[in-house]
């Protein structure tokens, strides 16, 4: 386990709803709801040797485990993706150990890079995708299973003002609204999952050949022929019959909406994966124009004084990668999406387009061509 | 122990066992006061960062040291000067509370301080104790005749302690 520092532990226990008292010489007392306080000295760090009994303490009052507690603080600012292959015994294979590592290093590297823009094909890794990699770590595995966790160390520059502004919103309507606004090492764990979640309910679920509709509406998700191919690779591995991935999502920051928390891949779909990533790999690049992806930052409506309550037209700000930088691209929405405009808003979804980006009075604008909407239903044109 | 100082005249070959006794009567002074101070437990930690034992208060946790010696005998002040090491003075002034010192003042013959008589088993020993607090400083640390170990002590700690925590939220 990390060092976890004072800091931590009282941001931890804020976030959580503790309330502490005035201070005195050595701490304060700290309680949840009407529970017995608990005690934490001045500077109570997992360095402490009253480490574990306190969150013994804080697990009694929060009904946790004390190492879940400690697992809570220690992951405030990580998503933790972990690739697993069952295993009846404390051991696997030199040669799956070697596979499942080199699954997760392939997909990390296919995800991270669609998630500064969707592409069927990886031909290169931009050099902002190969920053974001090199960053990425991996934890200790763990008994029972064979466990490769891969860790995102998320950018608390922007996750702590987006914190602040989730809890201090007070109008839905117009506005920024940074609660949305992911890090790049959240847009790339979340594509990751994505894509895999997609994966599974639009392609192993069904269990039938993908049509070119299918594949196409992959892309904007972030599925690659190369995360297909690395996936292909694990389950036709001699000895696997099975991977799994599970997130698990940093706890100081918004869950993603829609993003799945655990895929599995069965040996089976074999066949299925490898036509999908041919399938990929034959797909043109989009012409005249691009998609873009993202969460809704901003919102401006039309017409002020409007009723409301049939729909108005607005202007929303996706926040994207373009050029391996953060931008905001600003859409126009007509009334009849208003209601899901809302909804988006609120919940944090991603939404993709397609059109061309333009520079506009504001900055970047996105000339529409065709449909504003969820990642995974949209489908790009040419369909 | 393990850390003993031979300068400070323990039973450096018998340092396992002493410990252990130590932490019995330490133990058994706790378990006592343990229904009216609602103490959970007293958690063995030896030697990590110059505490072998917390005591579980209530809402807090305290570290205590615990120190032996037959060589040492208070002098006419009614005093203690037992010899401290420069890493145990460091470890214990990173402490927000104040660890303890425990010394129990023992025999150097066991035969002299344990006997069995019957079906019991009879400990001579009587122990003092110290708040290591920011005054304490190499080459050692004073233990006044006064401060007696026992079950009052431990009452007398957990309020001061519970006093140093502050309001209730």
């Amino acid at each position: 386990m990390t060092n976890i520092s004072h800091d931590d532990l009282t941001d931890f226990l804020l976030r959580s709803g503790w309330r502490h008292g005035e201070p005195g010489a050595y701490g304060s007392l700290w309680a949840l709801g009407d529970g017995e306080p608990v005690g934490i000295t001045h500077s109570l760090a997992s360095t402490s040797p009253d480490w574990d009994v306190t969150l013994e303490r804080l697990g009694v009052a929060m009904r946790l485990d004390g190492a879940v507690v400690e697992r809570r603080i220690a992951h405030a600012h990580i998503d933790e993706i972990a690739f697993r292959v069952p295993t009846a015994h404390h051991e696997i294979p030199l040669s799956v150990g070697l596979a499942l590592f080199t699954l997760a290093h392939r997909a990390v590297r296919a995800s991270v890079t669609s998630s500064q823009g969707p592409r069927p094909v990886i031909d290169n890794v931009p050099q902002g995708a190969r920053r974001i990699i090199e960053r990425v770590t991996v934890g200790h595995t763990r008994p029972g299973s064979y466990v490769v966790p891969i860790r995102y160390q998320l950018d608390r520059t922007l996750t702590e003002p987006a914190m602040a502004a989730e809890q201090a919103h007070q109008d839905p309507l117009d506005g920024r609204w940074e609660e949305n606004r992911e890090s790049t090492q959240r847009r790339a764990s979340r594509t990751l999952m994505q894509a895999l979640g997609l994966l599974e309910t639009e392609v192993l679920r069904p269990d039938r050949m993908p049509t070119a509709d299918v594949v196409r509406s992959l892309v904007p998700a972030g599925v690659t022929r190369e995360l297909v191919s690395a996936v292909r690779s694990m389950v036709v591995t001699a000895e696997v019959d099975q991977v799994t991935a599970t997130a698990e999502w940093a706890t100081a920051v918004r869950v993603p909406a829609h993003a799945a928390s655990r895929v599995v891949v069965e040996r089976d779909a074999a066949e299925l994966l490898k036509i999908t990533a041919e399938r990929l790999g034959d797909m043109k690049p989009l012409q005249r124009g691009e998609v873009i992806s993202g969460p809704l930052v901003t919102l401006d409506t039309h017409g002020a004084g409007l009723d409301r309550s049939a729909g108005v037209s607005a202007t929303v700000g996706v926040q994207v990668i373009r050029h391996g930088r953060q931008s905001t691209v600003y859409v126009d929405t007509e009334p009849a999406i208003w209601g899901d405009v809302n909804r988006w808003l609120e919940t944090g979804e991603v939404v993709m387009a397609f059109g061309t980006v333009m520079f506009g009075q504001r900055g970047l604008k996105l000339e529409r061509r065709g449909p504003l909407g969820p990642v995974g239903q949209a489908i790009l044109p040419g369909t | 122990m393990g850390h003993v100082s031979k300068r400070a005249g323990s039973l450096t070959s018998e340092d396992g066992e002493l410990t252990a006794w130590m932490e019995v009567y330490t133990r058994s002074l706790f378990t006592a006061a343990a229904g009216t101070l609602q103490i959970g437990t007293a958690r063995p930690d030896p030697d990590i960062q110059g505490i072998d034992l917390l005591l579980t208060y209530p809402r807090v946790a305290l570290g205590i040291q615990l120190k032996s010696t037959y060589t040492h005998r208070f002098n006419r002040q009614g005093v203690i000067k037992f010899p401290v090491k420069r890493k145990w003075v460091k470890h214990w002034s990173e402490q927000d509370i104040p660890p303890r010192l425990v010394l129990y003042v023992v025999e150097r013959d066991p035969a002299r301080w344990r006997h069995q008589r019957g079906l019991g088993e009879m400990h001579r020993v009587h122990a003092y104790w110290t708040m290591l607090d920011h005054e304490v400083s190499v080459p050692s640390v004073t233990i006044e005749r006064a401060n007696r170990f026992s079950v009052s002590t431990l009452a007398a700690w957990g309020q001061e302690i519970e006093q140093g925590m502050g309001r209730q939220p």
